[in-house]
């Protein structure tokens, strides 16, 4: 009953062109990317009223399954559908667009309108703030010089993380520090909830676990790793030790796919200068170089920036949260059948 | 998809007289309360139109005339009557206006206090309840409230509707001020609820204006084929009883509002600082309603009325009037003595007007157009004050004063019933921000701001806390609005117990706090343990806000006498967060 939805690359179409009031100076580029409001939302005209049948956000669910990994959005940028050298003036723009697609006003008082607007919005806050923002490309690697958060030993691991592909769902550290690790009944393993907890009894739980799946990690590794596992598929505990045992080493995912956003930021900066735009200052790239946030907010030293890599940190596991629950694209990354396990 | 809307405007055209009803038949009305004046709109299917009275007036009169057991609101205003004498009647005490400045308020509230020197009666206890407001009727006092007041009025508006469109009107947004509280809003939704009306989306008037500055911007954008380049317009909103201001940014027909502030200071304010100015002992002279008082109250209300409306276009005016037992006045009045009499007024304004471009993190070079509206805008110590602070020489020019904030109500009307109009007309958005703080008395009476003012709306933030008493199995959650660094100083909205908290050390219990505001602006509060966690834990509390009715004042006092201290809660030190 509902319409197909487009083809990813007439959606990307349709995202990079903007509205035809929203007439450009600077040349419309096709974006690699599909911002993510697009491709949940669709085109708004497509719907003879504003208010969405429930039934078509299902149908969107299935055929987004067929996606490849390209269009699994991978960071705020492709959230807001812009390439991580956008300038603000691009990133308010799109911004202004995805709202449009999914704000309440315009799409209804479903509560995972509200839901997902109040993301938008978290996302934009982020990166429309300087300060943060600067934060966030350093945890990601869009700053050319910013070390991978998993080689460096600065940082104080002061927060947990739960490697779900080793976990064997034994209860173990739950029992002895629920106030921090809570077992999953759809999944039987165990996750961590909430990272106030007693210092002593979460180590306690790293030390008595017998698979060695729980570790201390710094917050920007969290934010790396819980962006990581939001791509994946997850089976039950008792499944993947049945057979589907195939683990993937998360941390090493994480820390390749960071490599590789880096490297795409060292390959566009030489790309720059061969070509001499060094006078060219539209770009927010303009001082790729630079490794700490702009030189004002230097001034309120180590404890500034740390509590804005926490707070990075608590947006990536809340965004984790927002593509289980089912109103983001679902994970495209499945675990290996049990068939491949035995070449 | 095409086909249908084809269909759609084939039907239209064959059927010019039913394009209304039959295209949108369900399409929200705006309407525009204000203090003294108000207007109603709607999207009539091409543009925004604002319906006229049988008086063939756009902008009528906000009061309701008790006279003689019958009550007549000021959509009509009677019929045949000079205006003369209706500016008499309503000042005679038989008639009830000021609703919008005086609803929702504590009689401790000094609006409120300013308001017992009104034609009608206002009495006051001054232990923060609602005022006592009657009328005359049949020379005896008749009680009513700013609600019913309210509602009655509405009723008259919904019907004048409902005449021009020929069918039900059920859906309205309506404008307020910035400086609303919650609690004055439900009032308002009450009053629109006695009426039959549902409040589909209550805006602040600035936010409504910016929605029409955005609408033009757009339709500029489309004539001239131009950029989409962002602007950033500072909006002033003056009337009767409130000052609001807005920091908006338009590109592409979204209107993003990044900063509001406002406060009660209007042109009832600045009338009773020139009663009082040009008759000293005006206080003593008025005190106690007695039918000659009333009457000579008006003769006096009327002709500062007059010769502030003329001071506008002149150096200086005379009022001359005998107020009977021996009381005159004759005065000559200048530009100079009117600023210095208002000066606190002007302060208030500037103070706002700076704390919205602070808060917007702007300076006065970033703004591109000055938009002025209300009634108070025309006054030229207002214009020279806004457009100084903003370092322009004129203000935005295809705005009307007076007409703004209802058509902005009009278009939000329409957006938000899902209108889809062909031209694009309607191809807009409104991205609102919080006017207040809001959040709970933690730590003593301190206020624990969970949601800061200005973020964007629709937005949940959550914050923990823990206990402050070993073995402590119960909390109390008051939520408060407003900006004030103590609890106290802010608006109580509500409160409730969270109870069954494991026993425990102090500080060894986290509670969440997080605080919901939807695009349709409501407030829900959820509370709950959230560490340890255990199968004994209770399950967390949903409150939708604000729950008061009355009192507030010394419930806030009673709260914190009988549980602030044992029910205390502490904010626990920022952390990551599930």
């Amino acid at each position: 009953m509902a319409p197909p939805l487009l083809s990813p690359p007439l959606l990307a179409d349709a995202l990079a062109t903007p509205p035809r009031s929203f007439l450009c100076s600077r040349p419309t580029r096709q974006l690699p990317t599909v911002g993510l409001a697009g491709a949940v939302r669709g085109d708004r005209g497509r719907w003879s009223v504003r208010r969405r049948d429930p039934r078509v956000f299902a149908t969107s669910t299935e055929a987004d399954r067929e996606r490849s990994e390209e269009d699994v959005a991978d960071d705020y940028y492709s959230v807001l559908g812009v390439m991580p050298d956008a300038t603000p003036e691009e990133i308010k723009k799109a911004y202004y667009s995805c709202m449009k697609e999914c704000h309440p006003d315009l799409s209804g008082d479903h509560p995972d309108v509200t839901n997902f607007c109040m993301f938008i919005n978290e996302v934009y806050s982020v990166l429309s703030d300087p300060a943060q923002r600067a934060v966030y490309d350093e945890i990601h690697g869009y700053t050319a010089t910013a070390i991978n958060p998993f080689f460096d030993d600065s940082a104080p691991k002061d927060h947990v993380f739960v490697d779900e592909f080793t976990c064997i769902g034994c209860k173990n550290c739950a029992n002895i520090c629920p106030g921090v690790f809570q077992i999953e009944e759809d999944f039987g393993r165990s996750r961590v909830y909430s990272q106030s907890g007693s210092t002593e009894l979460i180590q306690d739980a790293i030390d008595s676990c017998p698979v060695d799946c729980i570790h201390w990690t710094s917050a920007a590794q969290l934010s790396l790793l819980e962006n990581e596992m939001r791509r994946v598929e997850r089976v039950n505990v008792g499944l993947m030790l049945a057979g589907m045992g195939a683990s993937i080493n998360v941390f090493r995912m994480a820390s390749a796919r960071w490599e590789k956003r880096q490297a795409k930021v060292l390959e566009k900066a030489r790309t720059r200068m061969v070509k001499q735009e060094t006078s060219d200052t539209r770009s927010s790239w303009s001082e790729v170089w630079a490794s700490s946030p702009p030189r004002d907010d230097q001034s309120n030293g180590d404890g500034e920036a740390s509590e804005r890599a926490k707070r990075a940190a608590a947006a990536a596991r809340r965004w984790r949260e927002f593509s289980r629950r089912g109103a983001d694209r679902p994970p495209t990354h499945k675990l290996p059948e049990a068939v491949g396990n035995k070449d | 998809m095409a086909e249908q809307f084809y269909t759609v405007a084939s039907d239209s055209e064959t059927t010019g007289e039913d394009k209304s009803q039959a295209s949108f038949p369900d399409v929200a009305v705006g309407i525009d309360i204000g203090t003294s004046k108000c207007s109603v709109a709607i999207w009539n299917g091409h543009q925004v139109e604002l319906l006229k009275n049988t008086r063939n007036q756009k902008g009528m009169r906000s009061y309701v005339m008790f006279k003689d057991d019958t009550l007549s609101a000021g959509v009509t205003g009677g019929a045949a009557k000079e205006n003369a004498h209706e500016e008499r009647d309503i000042l005679s005490g038989s008639a009830i206006f000021n609703m919008k400045r005086l609803i929702g308020r504590m009689d401790t509230d000094e609006v409120v206090q300013a308001s017992k020197t009104l034609p009608f009666l206002v009495q006051t206890l001054g232990i923060g309840v609602r005022p006592f407001i009657a009328a005359l009727v049949n020379n005896m006092w008749r009680s009513t409230t700013p609600e019913e007041v309210l509602a009655i009025f509405l009723l008259e508006l919904k019907a004048l509707v409902e005449m021009h469109l020929k069918h039900p009107v059920r859906n309205a947004v309506l404008t307020i001020p910035v400086a609303f509280s919650r609690f004055q809003q439900t009032r308002i939704e009450r009053a629109c609820a006695m009426a039959g009306l549902h409040v589909l989306r209550l805006m602040p008037e600035p936010t409504a204006v910016a929605l029409l500055y955005a609408q033009q911007q757009q339709q500029l954008v489309h004539d001239n084929m131009g950029s989409g380049i962002e602007k950033i317009a500072l909006i002033f909103n003056m009337g009767a009883g409130y000052c609001d201001v807005a920091v908006a940014a338009t590109a592409g027909g979204v209107s993003q509002i990044r900063a509001l502030s406002g406060c009660t200071a209007g042109g009832e304010d600045i009338l009773q600082n020139i009663m009082r100015h040009v008759l000293p002992n005006f206080d003593g002279i008025y005190a106690g309603q007695t039918m000659d008082r009333i009457k000579s109250m008006s003769l006096l209300r009327i002709a500062t009325q007059d010769a502030i409306h003329r001071l506008v276009s002149q150096e200086s005016v005379e009022i001359n009037i005998d107020l009977g037992n021996g009381h005159m006045v004759s005065k000559v009045l200048d530009h100079s003595e009117f600023e210095q009499v208002n000066r606190a007024i002007f302060d208030k304004c500037e103070k706002i007007i700076n704390q919205c471009l602070a808060d917007a993190k702007l300076v006065p070079e970033d703004i591109n157009d000055v938009i002025l509206v209300g009634g108070c805008s025309k006054i030229p110590r207002i214009r020279s004050l806004v457009l100084g602070l903003c370092k322009k020489e004129v203000s935005y020019k295809n705005i009307d004063a007076l007409e703004a904030a209802v058509s902005g109500a009009a278009l939000e009307g329409a957006i938000a019933s899902g209108v889809n109009d062909p031209s694009g007309s309607l191809d807009l958005l409104t991205i609102q921000a919080t006017p207040m703080n809001l959040g709970i008395r933690a730590d003593g009476d301190s206020f624990a701001a969970i949601i800061p003012r200005n973020t964007t709306v629709p937005a949940r933030r959550d914050m923990l806390f823990t206990t402050t008493h070993d073995k402590q199995t119960e909390a109390l959650i008051a939520v408060y609005e407003g900006e004030g660094e103590r609890a106290e100083d802010n608006h109580l909205l509500g409160y409730f117990k969270i109870t069954g908290i494991p026993a425990a050390p102090k500080g060894a219990v986290d509670i969440s706090v997080c605080m919901d505001i939807d695009a349709a602006n409501v407030l829900r509060v959820f509370a709950g343990v959230v560490k340890p966690q255990g199968p004994a834990i209770p399950p967390f509390i949903e409150v939708r806000m604000p729950t008061l009715d009355d009192g507030h004042g010394w419930c806030g006092q009673a709260l914190a006498k009988m549980y602030g201290r044992i029910l205390d809660l502490a904010v626990l030190p920022k952390k990551l967060q599930p």
